[in-house]
């Protein structure tokens, strides 16, 4: 498994730039949030639909980034992977909330598991999650390659990365 | 419930266990025919007992006999692989296998009856890598506008059905009902193993991606047939 961790775009500004909804709390982003030339073109990874469903049944709340009556389509690709929709996580949830973010993973971990139950072989999940600065200017993002049982281990790495510390 | 679930467990071990010394290619086809004659029966059992599940709204019951329908259905395209392979039908054996695989998986996916199975899903895998060369796969990509559940027919996310998990005798899958293709791209690990390279070019010959005999031009030359764009993804 592997974590890598880079700069990402202001989610806030970016998010005001496409006209939707600035993202708070936890939100989903479509995977060309950043290089999307206007809302129209943006598109979320097939995932983001079972993940929605998922948080709703648990009981987590979403900030929903589309306006009322707005749509964004989805991708679907047909590589045997688990592709997951990016995961926003604002700097409330992360002082004031951090467990939040920790039961999240914890169900699309089971999620995961579920989805290669019968399969042998390579069981790959990729799963991008943007954590934003605390000042809520800028964020990073930290990518998530691997199998269902490395997902849990973001929530640490997203705490050091809010906490600007360094991770091994 | 459960000991209805565990009487047909028994009848199905033991139907199972009589044609499981047969699940071997070099067996006589003989008896690999009779073990599927003798397959058929049960499958149609484990439908019935579903059938009658639901109708009772027992979605325990209904769910194991998913599983149960599951690995009857794979193995018996175990056995229709090996006489496909007999049969010198290689790509018709290689969808045979395809199909066992996904079977199987399908079975662990709809009820903890079907836990145990990842010893014989390493096994079909096993078959795959041994018996073939790693074809060609190709993975198409699309951007879905509108998909809905197969499980209640509304749009697809808006429901609580999750795809791949059973409901009442069903496995959950998103009905595709509206997108665009936007590539088709070679991938190692695809989606769908159906999904491969046929045929090769040998200067002005077509030959069998598998057997490498030479193949007539008018199998390969006809484009694909045009197929709309609702499609299932489970």
């Amino acid at each position: 498994m592997s974590f890598a961790v880079t700069e990402y775009c202001d989610v806030s500004e970016r998010a005001r730039a496409l006209g939707i909804n600035e993202p708070t709390g936890l939100a989903l982003l479509p995977r060309n949030f950043v290089d999307a030339n206007g809302a129209s073109d943006l598109l979320h990874e097939s995932s983001v639909q079972t993940v929605r469903s998922l948080f709703r049944q648990n009981r987590i709340n979403e900030t929903r980034i589309e306006k009322d009556g707005q749509k964004i389509p989805t991708i679907q690709e047909n590589e045997f992977s688990l592709i997951l929709p990016t995961l926003f996580v604002g700097g409330l949830i992360l002082t004031g909330n951090p467990h939040l973010l920790s039961i999240a993973l914890n169900v699309i971990s089971n999620y995961a598991t579920d989805f290669f139950k019968g399969i042998t072989g390579r069981k790959k999940v990729e799963l991008d999650v943007i954590v934003q600065n605390k000042n809520g200017k800028g964020s990073k993002k930290i990518h998530y390659e691997g199998g269902p049982e490395g997902l849990k281990e973001i929530t640490e790495i997203a705490g050091k990365v809010f906490r600007d510390e360094k991770h091994d | 419930m459960k000991n209805m679930i565990e009487e047909f467990r028994n009848h199905f071990d033991d139907v199972v266990e009589s044609v499981e010394r047969y699940d071997i290619f070099v067996r006589g086809r003989e008896f690999q025919e009779q073990s599927l004659a003798l397959l058929r029966p049960l499958l149609n059992e484990c439908r019935e007992n579903k059938e009658r599940a639901i109708k009772n709204s027992q979605e325990d019951a209904a769910n194991a006999f998913l599983a149960f329908e599951y690995m009857a259905a794979s193995l018996m395209e175990e056995f229709r692989f090996y006489l496909a392979l007999k049969d010198d039908k290689v790509d018709q054996a290689w969808d045979h296998l395809i199909n066992a695989e996904s079977a199987a998986a399908n079975a662990m996916k709809s009820h903890q009856v079907a836990a145990h199975l990842t010893n014989y899903i390493e096994r079909l895998d096993a078959l795959e890598s041994l018996l073939f060369p790693k074809p060609a796969f190709f993975s198409t990509g699309w951007v879905v506008h509108r998909s809905e559940c197969s499980i209640c027919g509304v749009e697809y996310g808006e429901c609580d059905h999750i795809k791949g998990r059973p409901y009442m005798g069903q496995l959950c899958a998103r009905v595709v009902k509206e997108g665009t293709a936007k590539e088709v791209s070679v991938v190692s690990d695809p989606a769908d193993k159906h999904c491969r390279a046929m045929h090769f070019s040998d200067d002005d010959k077509w030959r069998n991606a598998f057997t490498h005999r030479i193949v007539p031009p008018e199998s390969v030359d006809h484009p694909p047939k045009s197929r709309t764009l609702e499609g299932r993804i489970s």
